[in-house]
């Protein structure tokens, strides 16, 4: 994807550069016009506004955990000159919030404005929360950015559709798998949407809580490992940058193999666009629970 | 890009980054000071558990939903209590008992947290790493406060601060009650580090609090010049660190630490230099 391509390019000359300060930087300083806090929702915000002419990036790299960004004073500079932040909201930005909060440049908090799980920030692992959100964010583009509203409506009723078409994908090859076998075992609880939407079982998070931070017991690993046993689940499943060493303890213990979901960010080559990471998603869990 | 683009622009252009310097330059005064006081008494480690011991305080301020800051004062004063009680009742001596409470206190963080599983707990680490990146005015004016706080008390304390530190006995001779001194430099400490941490973050406070004065100590002697050079090396490192997070996309709390980390090398360095010519 180009803007990722363009953002490793960068950040590449920024570490060849370092210390040498006088160079490699372009004239072009003009920043995003719209600027999305992870990579899943510029992908989703780049699709809305598909009518107008306008540059969204995100202030996370590709493949960064929004649990453990450190804003740096550039990410500042580039939401203070953007005229949109589309954020995910409910606590997910992390050490971001407090440069959200301090800008003057209009945030709209996506998850704020929904009906979230216990206040879990993961809504984007499903699908038609994600199709809900279009219109926040098309309102948004109409109102700081001057958008075209007929251009923005095609654009969010095409995208729609293929968001439609996504979900009822997923909800098909979740069918595949036998009913007692819908069980989602993970180190994290970005699956409580997805688990929500398409009828599974999320079975006691390796991780206690929605952070990295906390830490699960020994007791608790035991038990949750004896409670796959006894469900005759074949896999678990883990984000890649969460601590999946407990998850890994768990899966030895209970003999299931742990698989790895790219549910936190867009990663490409595989996973270029929110469409990919929700059909990666799907095809893993899929293959993983029908073994 | 010229000098003036690299070094000035970024200020006059981008309101984020004179707050950001504001909250740095408030938080080098504060720190410096003090940490003068806790690197020529030889108290870094007690100084590095308080910065630690702060996070009990704050993990229970989120889960019972209070201001941050009250959790971590109130931490840091009952680490400090802790402290002078095991010294009053055992002849330990005080590095040991700050290790163990350095680690009660940590792992009561921990614990707390893990207790709390229905919460979303990103925001901690807001709190843990530094947010200068997102300082409003109230901020701003409550460091202020602070570090006017640790100017008066240090000057008023001044004689007090200083015959304790060098000679203990001296002080008690001369009625400027030490252990009493000793208290009232710890609440400062607590205060200080509570009052940076939204700028550095509670686990890299410490660097501002011990890298500044410790590089001055290498190259003047009296108390007042360290101050001043602590002040200085530490007004430059969070100029140079802010310049780098804004031009380079780096982390702003963790770049102006080690830039302040780099300049105690430095200073490492000039003072080998100075003794091999000299002898």
């Amino acid at each position: 994807m180009f803007r990722t391509i363009k953002r490793s390019a960068a950040a590449a000359l920024a570490v060849i550069g370092l210390g040498a300060p006088g160079c490699t930087e372009s004239e072009d300083q003009s920043g995003p016009d719209v600027l999305a806090t992870t990579t899943i929702w510029a992908d989703v915000t780049a699709r809305v506004a598909c009518s107008g002419d306008i540059e969204v990036d995100s202030v996370l790299p590709a493949g960064a955990d929004p649990h453990d960004f450190e804003a740096s004073l550039a990410d500042r500079q580039l939401i203070d000159e953007t005229s949109l932040v589309v954020a995910n909201g409910s606590g997910l930005e992390g050490s971001l919030s407090g440069a959200l909060d301090a800008t003057a440049t209009p945030v709209i908090r996506l998850a704020d404005d929904m009906r979230t799980i216990d206040g879990d920030p993961h809504i984007w692992m499903d699908p038609d929360m994600v199709s809900a959100a279009l219109d926040l964010i098309g309102e948004a583009l109409i109102e700081y950015l001057d958008l075209d509203p007929s251009g923005i409506e095609g654009c969010i009723a095409d995208y729609r559709s293929e968001l439609a078409a996504l979900d009822a994908d997923n909800a098909a090859a979740v069918a595949t798998i036998p009913a007692e076998r819908r069980v989602l075992v993970t180190n994290h609880d970005s699956l409580s949407y997805y688990a929500d939407r398409y009828g599974f079982v999320v079975v006691g998070s390796v991780l206690g809580s929605h952070s990295t931070v906390a830490e699960p017991s020994p007791a608790e690993i035991e038990e949750l490992a004896d409670e796959i046993v006894e469900l005759g689940v074949p896999a678990l499943f883990t984000d890649p940058g969460e601590s999946s060493a407990e998850a890994e303890a768990v899966a030895d213990r209970a003999g299931v193999e742990a698989i790895d979901l790219p549910t936190g960010a867009l990663d490409p080559p595989e996973v270029a666009t929110y469409l990919d990471l929700q059909r990666v998603t799907t095809e893993r869990i899929v293959a993983g629970l029908s073994q | 890009m010229t000098l003036f683009e690299w070094w000035i622009e970024p200020f006059t252009q981008s309101e984020a980054m004179r707050t950001a310097l504001g909250a740095g330059l408030l938080a080098v005064l504060t720190t410096s000071i003090v940490g003068t006081w806790v690197v020529l008494r030889g108290m870094t480690f007690l100084g590095d558990a308080l910065a630690h011991g702060v996070l009990p305080g704050l993990a229970g301020a989120f889960v019972i939903g209070i201001d941050p800051r009250i959790g971590a004062v109130i931490a840091a004063l009952v680490m400090v209590g802790a402290l002078n009680l095991v010294r009053k009742y055992s002849p330990l001596p005080d590095d040991a008992t700050i290790g163990v409470l350095f680690v009660g206190f940590l792992a009561a963080a921990v614990v707390i947290m893990s207790s709390n599983s229905s919460r979303y707990v990103g925001d901690l680490n807001r709190f843990m790493f530094g947010s200068i990146t997102g300082i409003t005015t109230a901020d701003l004016a409550r460091q202020a406060v602070v570090a006017v706080g640790v100017v008066v008390v240090t000057v008023v304390l001044y004689r007090a601060l200083l015959v304790a530190t060098f000679d203990e006995t001296l002080a008690q001779m001369l009625g400027l009650h030490p252990r009493g001194t000793h208290t009232v430099l710890l609440l400062l400490l607590a205060l200080a580090i509570v009052a940076s941490f939204q700028a550095v973050g509670s686990l890299l406070v410490f660097a501002f609090l011990v890298a500044p004065p410790a590089a001055a100590a290498q190259v003047v002697r009296r108390v007042p010049w360290i101050m001043a050079t602590a002040v200085a090396i530490g007004a430059v490192s969070a100029v140079l660190g802010l310049l780098i997070s804004f031009h380079r996309g780096t982390a702003a709390g963790a770049t102006m630490a080690l830039v302040a980390v780099t300049i105690f090398g430095c200073s490492v360095g000039v003072r080998a230099v100075q003794t091999t010519v000299r002898t």
